[in-house]
């Protein structure tokens, strides 16, 4: 992990704190259990978004979270990666066998998140774009290149092949991204990143 | 596909139709025609042919498929599985008959413990809707191989190993024998005419012993039949029985059903039916109650071809858990890139804005008033290129508007050292211009690799209100390729570029 220490020279009155890894989180940004989350660097979560990692696996002996004193992972999310504002992310839970299990949600490296979204995926692979108000209901696995168009909603554990378009409530596949999904010449005018792309442009723009 | 303002689509050279038939084009590129629809795409969507130098959209590729696999459980199929299995998948993936939402397998009694193993039976449950295979009469004994079970409860044996349903939960089953589903038939049908076609070609005395439908032999009795020279003096074949009974495959019309069916359609009402796009997944079913769960269809990876010269463009590695290429030739990389802001919103500020999507900085036109925008214009290639752009001074389409590109000719730098320009552009060394008045006949801004240029939008008074201003440029590039194969070469893309307008 490249550590970026830039920052701490930085006022420290920003909309953003940075972390010595370069993650950016708004000081509006709402987390609950900070211990069981992870962020990968360079990654972005902006105000209103609310990770639950308070949510984490229970087992049935113990009910409290992390009671063997270790937390657990719950919400871990990879790098360059951007959560926009009023976006909730949830680990999913399950009731299973009388009892309310959550589960880790993954969120890989290069995902954007549109605003508005509700999050309660298995997992998101890396270079996915999920446009505003959608909703990825629980145990939903997308997997690498995928594009879901805003106001989605993608049923439970729906897996998402790579390299699709989804839409549609409940979502379905409509059509594939291209060949040239997240390809982007490096280049002037703001034009430093596409969807599906390398987000470290974006990253660095948001401040 | 919902794209944000603004949005730029690249028009592919099949957009001039080489048809001599079709009257000249003259070079007014026009977006709004109905034509220029099928030869606009997003950039992501094109490919480049390096032999033919020139853009390739899908209509200008031909496809192969590398594999076949199931979206929902990823896994590969082979094609002769394909071939025979038809285009499914024949695991347990099936959709929501109702609202195409995968299917879950769920135990019917789901255990009150931990301590309990799962049992069956097993129903197929919508998570998206309240259907589940218990609304018509569907159980499994297994939560696995749900394809193999269902081919055979669709027997029409009652007597299936399929658990008897409770009697509150079962629909009060119908005294008319089993309707057959449309592949039953099929296959009925299918083994009794090809049953048909041995027996003839056993029987003793048959002409054309060896023969089968489609054989060369079928063929030449066909043309001696026509032919007039001689008159065939053989024996006739014997002539092949039609199906008969229900076994064969004979499906007679039953007016007891249709009357049932009409009654069924005047109690239960729109409700009761399948709409439109679900009658079309589920062929066979009119009535809610009869919509089966439909199999994962396949989906591919294919490997695309330049049309014109068979070049491989793009390639996939054969494997479903890769998304690399072996081969992938992108028009990304080849054509400049063309984007769009207004004059004064910085760059950064267009790319933060683009995450709302909620157009809260997209630019409004005013009818009459001069607006600026800056065309960024980025060179992927690693030689410098001589831009020309040229653009029809009004626009077509639904805003009428006057347009004037300030700088129509510029040289965009070589594509290299991306490091240096990546490092230096945090202190905002990467970039001169960008300040004072536009002029005509200045390079706006200018980069490593890229340029900006200045456009004026005038709308026309009367510019309709909410509507999208597209404006096609034209774009020609110039390259030099020193030492290369290839040498000078010169390259015309034609862009759309559109930008909203509010009135
Ligand atoms: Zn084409
Ligand atoms: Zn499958
Ligand atoms: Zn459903
Ligand atoms: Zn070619």
């Amino acid at each position: 992990m490249s550590t970026r220490t830039t920052a701490s020279r930085k006022v420290a009155k920003g909309e953003y704190i940075e972390t010595d890894s370069g993650n950016k989180v708004s000081r509006r940004a709402n987390i609950s259990g900070t211990a069981n989350i992870t962020l990968g660097g360079k990654t972005v979560i902006m105000a209103d978004v609310h990770l639950r990692g308070d949510l984490t696996r229970t087992s049935s002996s113990s009910s409290k979270p992390g009671a063997d004193g270790k937390p657990s992972t719950s919400i871990s999310i990879g790098r360059c990666t951007v959560v926009s504002t009023g976006t909730v992310v949830k680990p999913p839970m399950r009731m299973s066998r009388g009892v309310f299990t959550f589960y880790p949600l993954k969120i890989g490296d290069n995902v954007f998140i549109g605003p508005n979204c509700h999050i309660q995926a298995a997992s998101i692979s890396s270079h996915v774009h999920i446009g505003a108000h959608a909703v990825l209901q629980p145990f939903v696995m997308v997997r690498e290149n995928v594009k879901i168009l805003p106001h989605s909603v993608v049923p439970a554990g729906m897996i998402i092949p790579p390299n699709s378009v989804v839409a549609g409530r409940p979502a379905r596949i409509v059509g594939e991204v291209g060949e040239g999904w997240g390809v982007v010449v490096p280049g002037g005018g703001g034009e430093g990143w596409v969807e599906g792309g390398d987000l470290r442009e974006l990253v660095r723009s948001i401040r | 596909m919902a794209t944000q303002f603004p949005y730029t689509y690249y028009s592919c050279p099949c957009i001039n139709p080489t048809d001599s038939t079709l009257p000249e084009q003259d070079d007014t590129f026009d977006p709004s025609s109905p034509r220029a629809a099928f030869s606009l795409y997003p950039l992501e969507h094109l490919l480049y042919c390096t032999e033919c130098h020139q853009v390739r959209c899908p209509r200008c590729t031909a496809e192969e498929v590398v594999c076949w696999y199931c979206p929902s459980c990823l896994f590969e199929v082979p094609s002769s599985t394909v071939r025979s299995e038809g285009n499914q998948c024949t695991r347990s993936c099936y959709n929501c008959p109702q609202c195409t939402a995968p299917l879950a397998v769920n135990p019917l009694d789901p255990p009150e413990s931990t301590s309990e193993t799962l049992t069956g039976p097993f129903i197929l449950t919508c998570p998206y809707c309240t259907w589940s295979s218990l609304d018509i009469d569907l159980k499994f004994d297994k939560p696995n191989n749900i394809t193999g079970q269902l081919s055979g409860s669709k027997r029409p044996e009652p007597s299936t190993p399929v658990d008897t349903p409770d009697p509150d939960l079962s629909r009060a089953s119908s005294p008319k024998p089993d309707p057959k589903t449309r592949d039953e038939v099929f296959t009925a049908l299918n083994a009794f005419y090809k049953n048909q076609i041995t027996h003839d070609v056993d029987a003793p005395g048959h002409a054309f012993a060896e023969q089968a439908f489609s054989s060369p032999h079928s063929i030449s009795r066909l043309l001696n039949l026509y032919s007039t020279g001689k008159k065939l003096k053989r024996q006739r074949p014997k002539p092949m029985s039609e199906a008969l009974t229900p076994a064969d495959g004979l499906v007679l019309f039953d007016p007891e059903s249709e009357l049932d069916t009409i009654k069924r359609t005047a109690a239960g009402g729109w409700e009761g039916t399948l709409g439109g796009d679900k009658a079309a997944i589920n062929t066979e079913a009119r009535f809610v109650d009869d919509a089966r769960p439909v199999a994962s269809l396949l989906r591919t990876k294919r490997a695309k071809r330049c049309r014109a010269c068979r070049t491989l463009l793009s390639r996939p590695e054969p494997k479903i858990s890769t998304t690399r290429y072996k081969i992938r030739v992108v028009a990304g990389s080849n054509v400049p890139r063309v984007g769009l802001r207004p004059l004064g919103a910085k760059a950064r500020a267009t790319a933060v804005s683009g995450l709302g999507g909620l157009g809260a900085e997209v630019p409004s036109l005013k009818p009459l008033l001069p607006s600026h925008f800056v065309l960024t214009l980025t060179n992927p290639l690693f030689d410098a290129v001589k831009v020309t752009l040229a653009t029809a001074r009004d626009t077509t389409g639904p805003v009428k508007a006057r347009v004037t590109i300030l700088c129509p000719a510029f040289e965009v730098g070589a594509n290299t050292d991306v490091w240096d320009e990546a490092l230096a552009r945090d202190g905002g060394g990467g970039s001169q211009g960008g300040g004072g008045v536009p002029e005509a006949g200045k390079v706006w801004e200018r980069g490593r690799n890229w340029v900006g240029v200045v456009v004026e939008v005038v709308p026309a008074g009367d510019a309709v209100r909410g509507e999208v201003l597209e404006i096609a440029v034209f774009v020609r590039v110039e390259y030099e390729a020193g030492g290369d194969l290839d040498g000078a070469g010169k390259r015309e893309v034609g862009f759309c570029n559109p930008i909203w307008s509010s009135g």
